[in-house]
């Protein structure tokens, strides 16, 4: 098994002491940062693969996200040297939990895996209005948009910002996605949403989808 | 066909998995009830008088339910113990002080940045136990004073629905399983990150907790002559966490509070919102008959049944966006397929936990269809 191989089942296999000892040792050993970010890229793909079949759960997923971000910030000046600070983005999402509602739990771990899967990410937190919703997606120039919510009373601040995207011509430019463990396809149909998920990872692979990336 | 049974005797039977006369309907939704009669939600949170009068209007207009829910929500929300509802522990949000009166309460739980308990506070909890937490940050004095009058007055209307209607109270008590108030003193991004750094301190930590869940839950029961407590366990379910730490971390203690409970001659709701599906087999350990298993949609209720149709009664689990946005077709669909699959031998109490937007005529089709296809 070579170090890079080994470095990916560490991260399946939640080791984290011993995936951020080869993270280092890797950089160390002076192999490429990109290199050493396509073995943990790999083994995220893995843990996600593993997720959808409910052989891991959400503990699992956080658990992975958390090395791949604390691994991240040991390889983030040399992955800087090696791009010049141009990390390829594969598409900018802004994403909040709307207006009077304040869960944050499964929108927090859908940003974590959305950056670990190389979006940019805007987060705007919770409780967020129409108005902000849409004077970030302008200023960000957004591909899509993440509206989260577990209260059914949040369906009306979605339904807004929906509208609001269309009063401000921008909804048509944007993917529109709904995420929350009570959302369905009567929450989609009553917002006007592109989807819905339930589902941190299901919704970023939904994102990868929208802006063809493998 | 008219009920043959008082609403005891109807859910005594489903209780002990018997046959009554017919399944039992018994819709959760305080907020529901308010909108009815054109009362704000912190009208109804802050008096058990009025949340009280809203229920009994939606309890006629329904012709009849067979739980009462008897404005507890004063009592968990000003709880002095720790709770996971408690804004002397947490940074809820309540109508009528940081959200509109009409807003319902919002948890800002602070998952992963800033949580109210830090890594350090296990080795706290261990020396000091919970308490430390109890805050004046979001409640003062006053509300000391709201709960000491509030208290009676919830016995007070247990009583009247117990005795004058022959309506068992749907909960007038509560404990919490140590794993989820855990989970929310540390953020739950948090308390997922510790269970795997720090196995054996958090188990060391949720047996201290454990203890004093339960004298707090039997005192406070005790208190306001609660005959059903409820025992909510959100965050130990296959949304969360996977089978193996379930069995681990969150089925010990939930054991021994269902344990205490069920000893102290409580009825328990068991109330598991959330993906459980997984974990069914495990809730075999709970005591036999010794309360009900809220299963909200996200759990198969039918898997439920022919798991656990020996040993506990069902209640639930039509999704609640179905009452705001559904049709009359689709709720009878719906409730037709729960009685289909779950009523035989009885065991099953139809529910929904309504949000305050459901329509009368939607959550109406649930009550009547029950009481009419629901019939053995």
């Amino acid at each position: 098994m070579t170090k890079f191989e080994s470095l990916t089942e560490s991260l399946v296999d939640m080791e984290e002491q011993q995936a951020l000892e080869t993270v280092q040792s890797l950089l160390d050993a002076g192999e490429s940062a990109q290199a050493i970010l396509g073995a943990l890229s790999e083994g995220m793909n893995l843990v996600g693969s593993r997720y959808s079949s409910q052989e891991y759960f959400l503990a699992d997923l956080v658990f992975a996200a958390e090395i791949f971000k604390q691994s991240m910030e040991i390889l983030g000046p040399a992955l800087e040297a090696e791009t010049g600070g141009e990390r390829e983005v594969c598409g900018k999402i802004v994403v909040g939990t709307v207006e009077g509602d304040l869960h944050d739990i499964g929108k927090n771990i859908f940003v974590a895996l959305a950056r670990n899967a190389g979006f940019a990410v805007n987060d705007l937190g919770i409780d967020v209005s129409p108005a902000t919703f849409i004077e970030q997606v302008k200023r960000d120039r957004a591909n899509i948009v993440g509206m989260s919510g577990i209260l059914t009373m949040s369906v009306d601040p979605m339904m807004r910002t929906v509208e609001a995207l269309e009063e401000a011509g921008l909804r048509d430019e944007v993917l529109v996605l709904l995420g929350g463990l009570p959302v369905d396809d009567r929450w989609q149909g009553a917002v006007g949403s592109d989807g819905y998920t339930d589902n941190a990872y299901e919704g970023v692979q939904m994102c990868k989808a929208f802006m063809e990336v493998a | 066909m008219a009920d043959t049974m008082t609403a005891i005797q109807r859910v005594d039977k489903h209780i002990n998995l018997e046959e009554p006369d017919r399944v039992g309907i018994a819709p959760m939704g305080e907020f529901y009830y308010a909108q009815m009669m054109d009362m704000t939600i912190e009208e109804i949170l802050m008096s058990p008088w009025r949340a009280d009068e809203a229920f009994e209007y939606g309890y006629k207009k329904h012709g009849g339910l067979d739980m009462a829910e008897v404005a507890f929500l004063l009592a968990m929300y000003l709880s002095p113990t720790p709770d996971i509802f408690s804004t002397f522990y947490f940074d809820w949000h309540l109508p009528g002080r940081e959200r509109d009166p009409n807003d319902i309460p919002n948890l800002n739980e602070r998952a992963r940045e800033n949580p109210l308990m830090t890594e350090e506070d296990y080795d706290l909890i261990l020396k000091h136990g919970l308490h430390r937490f109890f805050s004046f940050r979001r409640a003062g004095m006053a509300d000391m004073g709201l709960l000491g009058a509030a208290l009676p007055q919830t016995a007070e209307i247990a009583r009247k629905w117990w005795e004058q209607y022959e309506v068992p109270t749907m909960i007038d008590g509560a404990m919490n399983a140590p794993f989820t108030l855990l989970s929310q003193l540390r953020g739950s991004t948090n308390f997922m990150l510790d269970l795997r750094r720090y196995p054996d301190k958090v188990l060391e930590v949720l047996d201290v907790v454990c203890d004093g869940v339960i004298a707090a839950g039997l005192a406070l029961a005790e208190l306001v002559q609660a005959r059903t407590i409820i025992l909510g366990a959100v965050r130990g379910s296959a949304d969360f966490i996977s089978p193996k730490m379930f069995e681990k971390f969150c089925l010990p203690y939930l054991v021994r509070c269902a344990h205490a409970a069920s000893a102290a001659g409580l009825r328990v709701q068991y109330h598991f919102d959330t993906n459980w599906t997984p974990m069914l087999e495990y809730f075999k350990e709970l005591p036999p008959k010794s309360g009900y298993l809220h299963l909200d949609e996200r759990t198969d209720i039918i898997q439920a049944k022919k798991v656990l149709g020996d040993h506990l009664c069902l209640f639930g689990n039509l999704k609640p966006s179905l009452f705001a946005l559904g049709t009359v077709e689709e709720v009878e669909r719906e409730v037709k397929t729960i009685i289909d699959g779950c009523a035989a031998g009885g065991g099953l109490i139809v529910s929904a936990e309504l949000t305050a937007d459901s329509k009368f005529e939607l959550v109406d089709k649930m009550v009547q269809t029950t009481k009419t296809y629901g019939v053995y």
